[in-house]
């Protein structure tokens, strides 16, 4: 059973990344990307990590990719065409992209990744929002300031673009 | 440990963090401030909270880990965030119109807030995000002139940044994966000995040498540099970049590699290449702004091997050639802007002020000092350095030291070359368009005092050392 559904993971991940390489037009590839994503909440929920599924689904493929596909909308708009992603330099791009893939998978397969074990936790959502307020409160303030610089940027530049 | 318990110690160790908190809280007072009001007051409370940043910083007393081992405070973190707290004043001197002002001081405050953590960061975590916080505020700052060329700088810095820092989160995530600890302060020399987490630690520091323009992750910075305004411009070219050198001695300090390791090696060798790079590339260009964007690469060749090598001599150069570094930036930046509001960009323009005589004379100085000769103190700088090299050479018995420090001496020899051609456009050559430019006295003034304290601590270098003492000892 559990194989199966590792499988159909697999699959749709994959193509997702497929669809994203080899499609020219950036509104599918956006959607492509909501399947991937998908498909990665559906691991996390293999390894029993229920708030990082629902965080993947909420946060990943409910708000990220919706962005894009307006932010690539918009822009569709303004052009009045569609937009088509170029490529330059091509072979040496999947000279270089095999080449690191290839390498990585060789470090990975021969080096120990500390694991543990799956185990299934029942307040696993209460023990990673105490320990954001109490381990990594330094990291959680700072994630909110960096949001709001973030955010205060993005109007500024877009406001000041609007006036000239 | 029962939550209680471990929110008392959060409580206690929040001292650590004080100086940050009051500069988030100021950046967002300023945003506030600027609803009602503009220029004067803006200014007034950025110097405000600056001050009072300086003053819990200062007053700080604690050591060590705090906060679960998030933040590490040293001897360095607490001197080094004074100096940048000061150079942050320092900006305050530039002339800046009210039409930008409320953001570009929140922007710089978020900056030195980022900046600050990033050389306490003990946490994988914080070194993203610090660098994240930092590169956000300074990619908006570029496109702040909200010309066409500000914002094709603005969007090369983003696109080189952002490759950066997913190439350094996924090395943050391989260096996790196989060492399952978020802390700095765990690794030994055990931690790197395969190849996995090695390849991981490389990829780290991709996002650390993308902040402090260490070739090949110095292509952003002659853009940047020459169409970011002249006041952020300085503040970037020395505040990120010190905090970023102080994360990396925090991380070498350790002692996670041995001195023929062969990422030690690749370290050095980097630092060589950017001395290079940064020494040919100055030397086509027309540009007085670029020129000097390709000298303080240079700069960072010169400044990464005081932080690899673990000794007092070391740390000594460090804080010395930072100090000297920040003033000499600051002021260089500060005369250029001064000489681009009267029209003057390129090198050849120089030609056109040679009855400025005295300004002109200052000018030449400071770039004297960026150079390395006497009697400044940009000589004092390079003579620690080159000791430094010498020391690392002759205790770890390490021939690449020895290849650095010739290269240095040469890269140091031929920036000569450059730098003087603003001098030399100056006061030798025959234009006929002589005009005189337009400056207040306050400008000389300021020149002339920042040209002071260079003279003075070439004579008494040791200041600056006294001056790190007392900084570290005023909380007692």
């Amino acid at each position: 059973m559990i194989i199966t559904v590792q499988i159909f993971l697999l699959m749709m991940v994959l193509a997702g990344v497929g669809i994203i390489l080899f499609t020219r037009n950036i509104v599918h590839a956006a959607y492509a990307l909501c399947l991937t994503l998908l498909g990665i909440a559906g691991v996390y929920v293999l390894v029993m990590s229920e708030l990082l599924a629902v965080v993947q689904i909420m946060l990943y493929a409910g708000g990220v990719v919706i962005l894009l596909a307006f932010g690539v909308m918009m822009t569709n708009r303004l052009r009045g065409e569609k937009v088509l992603s170029g490529s330059n330099n091509k072979w040496i791009g999947r000279i270089i992209s095999v080449g690191v893939f290839a390498g990585l998978c060789y470090l990975i397969s021969i080096s120990p990744f500390q694991t543990t074990s799956v185990e299934k936790n029942e307040d696993q959502i209460a023990q990673i929002g105490v320990s954001f307020l109490t381990d990594h409160i330094v990291a959680f303030e700072l994630i909110a300031f960096v949001l709001l610089v973030a955010l205060v940027g993005a109007a500024y530049l877009a406001k000041n673009a609007a006036d000239e | 440990m029962n939550l209680i318990d471990q929110l008392n110690g959060i409580l206690a160790d929040l001292q650590g963090v004080w100086a940050e908190s009051a500069l988030m809280l100021g950046a967002i007072a300023v945003l506030v401030l600027g609803l009602a009001r503009s220029g004067r007051a803006i200014k007034a409370l950025f110097l405000i909270v600056l001050i009072f940043a300086c003053y819990l910083n200062l007053t700080n007393g604690l050591r060590g880990d705090i906060l679960s081992g998030s933040l590490f405070l040293s001897v360095h973190t607490s001197t080094f965030g004074i100096l940048f707290l000061i150079t942050a004043s320092f900006l305050l001197l530039f002339k800046r119109g009210d039409k930008h002002s409320t953001e570009f001081y929140f922007f710089i405050l978020s900056m030195l807030t980022g900046s600050l953590l990033m050389m306490k960061a003990n946490s994988l975590l914080i070194i993203y995000l610090s660098i994240e916080l930092v590169s956000f505020s300074s990619y908006i700052l570029t496109n702040f002139s909200f010309k066409k060329k500000g914002f094709e700088a603005s969007i090369k810095y983003l696109l080189f940044g952002a490759i950066c820092s997913a190439i350094m989160l996924f090395g943050l995530g391989i260096i996790y994966g196989s060492t399952s600890t978020f802390l700095v302060s765990e690794w030994n020399s055990e931690t790197f000995s395969a190849l996995l987490p090695q390849v991981g630690f490389i990829l780290l520091l991709v996002g650390i040498f993308f902040k402090i323009s260490i070739a090949p992750a110095h292509l952003w910075v002659p853009a940047t540099y020459q169409e970011a305004p002249a006041d952020a411009t300085a503040f970037m070219s020395i505040v990120p970049k010190l905090a970023a050198l102080v994360l990396l001695k925090r991380i070498f300090e350790g002692q996670i590699f041995t001195s023929n390791h062969w990422i030690y090696s690749l370290v050095l060798g980097l630092g060589i290449l950017t001395i290079v790079a940064g020494t040919l590339g100055a030397f086509r260009q027309s540009n007085a702004r670029r020129m000097i964007s390709f000298g303080a690469i240079a700069h960072s060749g010169f400044l990464l091997p005081l932080t690899l090598i673990q000794s007092t001599t070391a740390s000594e150069s460090l804080w010395y050639y930072s100090v000297v570094y920040a003033i000499m930036n600051m002021v260089t930046f500060y005369l250029l802007d001064v000489h681009e509001r009267n029209g003057i960009v390129e090198i050849d323009d120089y030609k056109q002020t040679s009855r400025s005589v005295w300004i002109g004379a200052i000018f030449s100085l400071i770039l004297v000092s960026l150079v390395g000769l006497p009697p400044l103190a940009g000589f004092t700088a390079k003579l620690f350095l080159f000791t430094t090299l010498w020391e690392g050479y002759s205790l770890l018995e390490n021939s690449q030291m020895l290849w650095y420090l010739i290269v240095a001496v040469i890269a140091t020899v031929g920036s000569l070359f450059f730098y003087l051609r603003i001098p030399r456009a100056i006061f030798l050559s025959q234009s006929t368009d002589n005009q005189s430019i337009n400056l207040n006295l306050s400008t000389k003034i300021l020149a002339t005092l920042f040209c002071i304290v260079l003279l003075l601590l070439f004579f008494a270098p040791q200041l600056v050392m006294e001056a790190q003492q007392l900084l570290n000892n005023v909380h007692e």
